[in-house]
């Protein structure tokens, strides 16, 4: 033990960083993105009461269980806001303290439980959701909800952006960028699709003899599908840092990381323009070869 | 699942929680956390999923007595009724036995006012209000001893 005595753990800054994070600790760092961190809690625990609804309930909706949907955006969301909250951690101190971002979060997570009691209301009723416009009443929550899902979606632009601005980020600089600009990517393209998505009268382009569901997606395997360039559109700040993560690690030390970091991002945006092309012409999902 | 399986499943789930409270003295901290925590949550998230489940399926309503009646006419609607007077009750149940470990009030004391809660709920509940507010009144305080 000879360095038993300079050893000392309580004199390096980083001895707290080896204890297991403690949701405290976690609510402390996240400061004005807190709320981000609350709802995905929140969101994951209501899968439990969704799945045994899902087995005590015999109705369907096109087919399969009526809460299938109800349980995929409880999902989704949580998996968009568990994101979110995680990236928000790259943002400046400045960014985690500021009361307007603060604000910001509570809206976007009061406009997703919205979202979450409207879908799953709908299910409840036995009604659809999307697309329902069968009363005034129902027509007018849906575009309430149009407005609704820009505003959970834009809590990417924010936090995209708080982490491109962080003059002192723990990222590498290309890291930094995939980061930020794909959480840009997400709510802009997101926005674009699902939009275009909501104007048509339903998520499928074409007419299909007989419904198709490709068996791990849902999608349809005969015509074009616009959940398909929605999947892309919000994925793209989960797949184009993945990809730069694994450039960073394959490449450690070489230069010429920034120019991956932007190859992706406009690479993979431009694949999902090519997917939302191709469902907006009919088309299945990369002609149906998968 | 049938609201006949969702109703045995419930009163298994119900019934030995009251059994553990019931028998708490022996290990308090576990009797609660089971009996008076743990079981009342696993009873309301039951009867979530069998409202989001059921509710659609039945007519009537809140406002008038023939409209509660006809409520509960719907099985699914009435398994979900059901499961709220066992989750509900079980929570005061665990509610009581705490409330009678901080206030010092005897176990056989309880024990009744246990039952009458799983058997009449809101009487129970009244039992053990009436019991710890009678035993307060009788026990000296502190200032009343030294005044005396």
């Amino acid at each position: 033990m000879t360095h038993g005595s300079t050893y000392d753990l309580d004199a390096l800054p980083s001895a707290n960083h080896l204890r297991i994070p403690s949701f405290p600790r976690i609510a402390g760092e996240l400061g004005s993105l807190v709320p981000f961190a609350a709802i995905t809690f929140l969101f994951l625990a209501m899968t439990v009461p969704t799945l045994m609804a899902m087995a005590l309930d015999s109705r369907s909706f096109q087919g399969d269980s009526i809460w299938l949907k109800p349980l995929k955006f409880q999902l989704s969301l949580a998996i968009f806001f568990g994101t979110v909250a995680w990236f928000g951690l790259y943002t400046s101190e400045a960014f985690r303290s500021s009361r307007a971002v603060h604000l910001f979060a509570y809206i976007a997570c009061f406009a997703a439980l919205a979202e979450i009691a409207w879908i799953g209301g709908a299910a409840m009723f036995g009604t659809a959701s999307h697309f329902n416009t069968s009363s005034a009443f129902m027509a007018g929550i849906y575009s309430l909800m149009g407005a609704f899902a820009v505003t959970l979606t834009a809590s990417a632009l924010v936090v995209g952006i708080g982490v491109l601005r962080n003059d002192s980020s723990r990222l590498a600089l290309a890291m930094k960028h995939a980061v930020g600009w794909s959480m840009i990517v997400t709510f802009v393209a997101t926005v674009t699709t699902a939009g275009y998505m909501a104007s048509q009268t339903g998520h499928l382009v074409g007419d299909e003899a007989q419904r198709t569901a490709h068996w791990l997606t849902g999608w349809s395997t005969q015509v074009g599908d616009l959940r398909v360039p929605h999947f892309f559109a919000t994925h793209a700040m989960h797949i184009v840092p993945l990809f730069a993560l694994g450039v960073a690690i394959f490449t450690a030390g070489r230069r010429g990381q920034m120019s991956a970091a932007w190859a992706l991002l406009l690479g993979y945006s431009a694949f999902t323009a090519h997917t939302f092309s191709e469902a907006a012409a009919g088309r299945p999902f990369l002609c149906g070869l998968l | 699942m049938i609201p006949d399986q969702l109703f045995g499943l419930s009163s298994n789930l119900a019934l030995p929680g009251w059994l553990i409270l019931a028998a708490s003295p022996l290990a308090p901290k576990w009797a609660n956390r089971i009996g008076g925590v743990a079981l009342p949550i696993v009873l309301c998230i039951l009867y979530a999923a069998a409202i989001m489940a059921y509710w659609a399926s039945g007519d009537g309503g809140f406002d008038t007595l023939a409209n509660v009646m006809a409520l509960f006419d719907t099985p699914g609607v009435a398994t979900a009724g059901w499961i709220h007077f066992l989750a509900f009750d079980l929570a005061v149940g665990g509610w009581i036995v705490r409330q009678a470990q901080a206030s010092a009030v005897p176990h056989w004391m309880v024990l009744p006012c246990l039952f009458m809660t799983l058997m009449f709920g809101p009487v129970g509940l009244l039992m053990f209000l009436t019991i710890r507010f009678v035993r307060q009144q009788l026990t000296p305080t502190a200032s009343s001893a030294t005044s005396a």
